[in-house]
């Protein structure tokens, strides 16, 4: 029994230590939790994805163009903030979808940089005349014939007027192998790597939304290259602590955008990463004062992150306020109040 | 509480299995789950053949696939090395809609006793257009693991696929194989040439990258001129087009 003991102590502490490990952004720092549920997720895009084929969306005269918050008596703030992101005619957002290391571990079953945006080119490209219930806008796009990452849809701004939404989607893999990506497929994996990581600071430049979805690298990041990692295979969390190679990158971007005086930074960055608020809130702040910001207090699960981007998406599309926001990015998630705005409401 | 500790314990080292000691009274099959949450757990054939039986378990396992612990049962079953169990996963997915999750734990069958069984699926879904693109991406992940070589045809067939990633994913099995240094029965570098004028710009582009690594015997066959160059209208193709044509 003594033993029994002694083996519970030993292993108790091991699992701690691999716990902490682990939350820490460990090997696997997104989904720290790998029995996430994409249930409700896959359940909504099957909804969509199984019933209707093309869709043009700039052809239904706006037909689709719902605004239930403008009907629901919004908020001064809320008019107020969407209509500063609707001024212009042309709206730009992005998701990119940082490098995903889950298959470094061929036992770790999980979605894939590569397959999130599969699916979610396959959700924004349906028809929305068919639409789960409820506030539901992530459908209509139109897909860009010769850019695989440009999706378009016309959307009404708070005073009416359509406005055009070009939302740009890249991932960072090359493959769903990472040895593969490493080894016969690096020159193509270097070309995505660059792609991606030049999408999102280029996003920082110009864009209205920018979010991202991928490893925070424990401040480091974002990231957008396979996991820089030491002879034992462990994450090099020293290097990316100290060079915060992601981080230079973006900040130098966002300032870039304030000193040319054309705006005053993007209207939301979010990052839908470990403990994202404490690696990258005040550095966004410092760089870009009147940028709202989005971000994690703890690890989210993948799943979690990948619904984060799919409700702020959806949010920004609908001009969804404050709490009817907070409160879906609440909803359904593996972790309760993790995510956290900032500085978003006028 | 104790045989819940114990049977992490067991789990997580991976080593050590007296299932009739603790296992044998677990109530719930999510005690299992709990202890298999470590990365490095896995649960051995033959101590699987031992637990299944215990209070039902893999009974539970497989029912629980229909219910919203769906993914969860699926990560649980990719731990455990058991054929019976893949075996069901491939058979519902040769029933029902696509699940590209399910597709990771057969992927991992793969050099199993039921390896011709699922290559033999893998074959019929690539081709499958009813079947959701991403599931798809990953059975073709899974060929392409295995060195399992698609069909010229079924690849030539990818190319005009909805889904531009499917797209893109055939031009590089074609570029692996072309530039394999094996002799291949099938002309698959013809592919790349095809693939020159493929939209999106993604898809020449990486058309491009194959080309440039063919023999020069192959690339003489490509058909690139300076004309083709001239009229592609985005700059990173025509730079790679551009690229290509010096070499050649």
């Amino acid at each position: 029994m003594k033993l029994l003991l002694l083996s519970i102590a030993f292993f108790s502490m091991e699992l701690r230590a691999d716990e902490r490990f682990i939350n820490n952004g460990g090997v696997f720092s997104i989904g720290a939790e790998p029995q996430m549920s994409t249930e409700q997720l896959k359940t909504i895009v099957n909804n969509v994805t199984t019933q209707l084929s093309k869709v043009n969306a700039l052809k239904a005269d706006c037909k689709y163009c719902e605004d239930v918050n403008i009907n629901n008596r919004p908020t001064p703030k809320c008019i107020e903030t969407y209509s500063q992101l609707y001024a212009r005619p042309t709206v730009e957002m992005r998701v990119v979808l940082g490098y995903s290391d889950a298959s470094a571990n061929p036992q770790r079953i999980g979605p894939h940089d590569l397959l999130v945006k599969e699916q979610m080119v396959n959700l924004l490209t349906k028809d929305c005349a068919v639409k789960p219930s409820g506030s539901f806008f992530l459908c209509g796009f139109a897909r860009s014939a010769d850019d695989a990452d440009l999706f378009t849809k016309n959307v009404k701004a708070p005073n009416g007027e359509v406005k055009i939404v070009n939302l740009v989607i890249t991932n960072s893999s090359v493959s769903t192998d990472d040895n593969q990506n490493q080894g016969k497929l690096l020159e193509q994996q270097l070309i995505q790597t660059e792609r991606a990581r030049k999408t999102y600071l280029d996003g920082l430049r110009t864009a209205d939304v920018v979010l991202y979805n991928g490893h925070s690298r424990k401040g480091g990041g974002p990231d957008f290259a396979p996991a820089k990692r030491l002879e034992n295979t462990h994450i090099d969390y020293a290097f990316y602590q100290k060079d915060k190679p992601g981080l230079t990158d973006l900040v130098e971007a966002l300032k870039e955008r304030i000193a040319s005086g054309k705006d005053t930074g993007p209207s939301l960055i979010g990052f839908f990463s470990c403990g994202s608020e404490e690696h990258f809130s005040k550095s966004v702040a410092a760089a870009s004062p009147n940028s709202g910001f989005i971000g994690t207090l703890n690890p989210p699960s993948w799943a979690d992150s990948h619904r984060g981007v799919l409700t702020v998406l959806n949010a920004m599309l609908g001009k969804i306020c404050n709490k009817s926001l907070v409160s879906s990015l609440d909803q359904n998630m593996d972790i309760r109040n993790n995510y956290i705005i900032e500085r978003f409401w006028k | 509480m104790k045989n819940f500790l114990f049977l992490t314990v067991l789990v997580l080292t991976g080593k050590i299995f007296y299932p009739e000691q603790a296992l044998a009274k677990a109530k719930e099959w999510q005690e299992l789950i709990s202890g298999l949450h470590s990365e490095d757990a896995r649960v051995s054939e033959p101590a699987w053949k031992e637990l299944r039986a215990i209070d039902h378990l893999e009974d539970k396992l497989k029912n629980a696939l229909t219910t919203n612990s769906r993914a969860e049962a699926l990560y649980i079953i990719s731990k455990i090395e058991s054929q019976t169990l893949a075996e069901h996963i491939l058979n519902e997915q040769i029933q029902n809609p696509s699940d590209s999750q399910a597709i990771f734990v057969l992927n991992q069958f793969l050099s199993s006793g039921l390896k011709s069984k699922i290559l033999n699926a893998y074959s019929k879904w690539i081709e499958d257009k009813n079947r959701a693109s991403d599931f798809r991406l990953l059975v073709l992940a899974g060929l392409t693991k295995e060195k399992y070589q698609v069909p010229k045809k079924v690849l030539v067939n990818l190319l005009n696929e909805k889904s531009y990633q499917l797209r893109i994913e055939a031009i590089r099995l074609a570029g692996i194989y072309s530039t394999s240094g094996q002799v291949l029965k099938e002309d698959y570098y013809t592919i790349l040439s095809q693939a020159k004028h493929l939209k999106p710009y993604q898809a020449r582009l990486e058309a491009y990258s194959w080309i440039m690594k063919l023999s020069p015997q192959l690339q003489k066959t490509m058909d690139i001129t300076s004309d083709l160059c001239k009229k592609e209208t985005n700059t990173e193709v025509r730079a790679a087009c551009l690229k290509a044509l010096k070499v050649k």
